[in-house]
């Protein structure tokens, strides 16, 4: 049973989850929370948003109604989108000098949290995307509708930063 | 240790409650989400039915489908949404019947279905440009049209970019039905509502709008690089923008509109939209125009674009 749900691809996961099959959302969860937990935290610097965004791309498929043709970029574009609203309302926040949420937790326990804030949001984005989704460049210049050099180039702009920060 | 394997390595894993979480906010929702769902799904069919010209009547196959909606089997349960949206408009009402059911399954799915069949015939166009890109385009660009499509609303705003790359003659076909159609643009994510500048935009403004405002669409991240502007400290802005909540307007401050007393606000709404009306908190000043903007309203007025700004002051 557990051999055949590690066999299963995502997508048919997800649709044996609808079918009420149980183990399957646990398999997938398994499969991407992690990383995506990580990417949402490396956008957000803050646990409690990177909590909120990993729960609502879940929910978000889970709740699509419509067919999801592939989990892993629906749950990545679906985590960003969600930061990216975020990001807005924080925006308008700080212009209506509406203070920031209460609850906010920076994320003490990961050291590298402070030198990825320092990268270019842009460069960060593919960096993440690469190393926590897993996306190819391709995947990525697909997923944020850039040329696949532009991807490939952030990376490289990114990594390189990381480099110099930490020689 | 490289760059990405440092970064793998120290990343702090989710925490265990998060799952938990996940599932009771997936349960919430569906049950949950019915009553806003419902409200806005409907609101939209309702401005819907009033835009577009067609009026649907209740069919009887469509009672059907909609019974089959809550059928145990999950195939069914698909079928029945399909075959409802192959029926188009004429299941409105029908749906509409739904949302009132006992079953919430039904409600929910009839929900989701009434916002499907509302937009259908706007993007009938959309979806022709499309497939018929999907049917020529290389491999790579149809797969990150479909990903993308499956993924969010920004989908076509992205396929669109694909478009733009690949050099594919339809990338301006494709441009055209989403800068022409304030509906399918809002819907496809072309133009977020917040950027939204004008509902009765002339063929071709709001993509002069799109090209001098790349920050709109830009992947950055950045907050600041947003297009929602407050006076700062503005108490108008920010009980407008608690009450209608971002994403749903552009609101800009204007020199010409003092800030305070009164904490007068300026708002880009798009007509088709009802304003929400709130008595005793604010009051519609008086409707602006874009030529009494700058610079954008200058811009806005050599595109010939007509007003639908309204001022607002809190009481």
């Amino acid at each position: 049973m557990l051999a055949a749900l590690d066999a299963s691809t995502d997508e048919e996961l997800l649709l044996r989850h609808r079918g009420g099959e149980a183990g399957t959302f646990d398999r997938l969860y398994e499969r991407h929370a992690a990383g995506l937990y990580a990417f949402a935290l490396g956008l957000t610097h803050e646990r409690n948003a990177a909590e909120d965004v990993v729960q609502d791309a879940f929910v978000r498929l889970l709740a699509s109604s419509s067919g999801v043709a592939l989990v892993r970029p629906f749950l990545y574009a679906a985590a960003r989108n969600r930061v990216r609203d975020e990001g807005r309302r924080r925006s308008v926040r700080r212009r209506a000098r509406v203070p920031a949420p209460a609850d906010a937790r920076p994320a003490e326990d990961w050291a590298l949290l402070e030198d990825l804030r320092r990268l270019e949001p842009e460069p960060r984005e593919v960096l993440l995307l690469k190393v926590f989704g897993g996306f190819t460049f391709a995947e990525i210049s697909d997923l944020l509708g850039i040329p696949l050099s532009t991807a490939a180039t952030r990376h490289q702009v990114a990594v390189e930063a990381l480099e110099r920060l930490w020689k | 240790m490289n760059v990405e394997e440092r970064l793998k390595a120290t990343a702090p894993a989710p925490p265990p409650r998060l799952k938990a979480a996940i599932l009771a906010a997936a349960k919430r929702r569906r049950p949950g989400a019915l009553v806003p769902l419902a409200a806005s799904f409907l609101l939209s069919a309702v401005l819907l039915s009033w835009i577009l010209p067609w009026r649907s009547a209740a069919l009887p196959g469509a009672a059907q489908d909609v019974e089959r909606l809550g059928d145990p089997d999950l195939e069914t349960r698909e079928r029945a949404a399909r075959d409802l949206l192959e029926l188009g408009p004429a299941a409105r009402d029908a749906l509409r019947e739904a949302l009132k059911h006992d079953n919430p399954e039904i409600r929910a799915r009839a929900a989701e279905l009434l916002k499907d069949v509302a937009l259908l015939p706007v993007s009938r166009e959309l979806r022709g440009a499309l497939n018929d890109f999907l049917a020529r385009a290389p491999a790579r660009a149809a797969k990150g049209v479909e990903a993308l499509a499956a993924a969010d609303r920004t989908s076509v705003l992205k396929a669109l970019k694909i478009l733009e790359e690949e050099g594919s003659p339809r990338a301006g076909t494709l441009r055209r039905i989403l800068t022409r159609d304030v509906l399918e643009g809002i819907r496809y994510g072309l133009l977020p509502l917040e950027s939204v500048v004008a509902a009765d935009a002339p063929a071709g403004a709001l993509e002069v709008w799109v090209n001098e405002s790349p920050n709109h669409f830009s992947p950055s991240l950045n907050p600041e690089s947003d297009v929602d502007y407050f006076a700062e400290g503005d108490e108008a802005g920010e009980l407008l923008y608690r009450s209608c909540g971002v994403g749903r307007q552009a609101v800009q401050d204007l020199p010409e509109f003092p800030a305070k007393p009164g904490g007068c606000v300026v708002v880009v709404w798009l007509d088709l939209l009802p304003f929400p009306r709130r008595p005793g908190r604010y009051e519609i000043l008086h409707h602006s125009d874009f030529r009494r903007m700058k610079p954008s309203g200058e811009w806005m007025r050599s595109k010939g674009c007509q007003s639908n700004t309204i001022a607002i002051t809190v009481r």
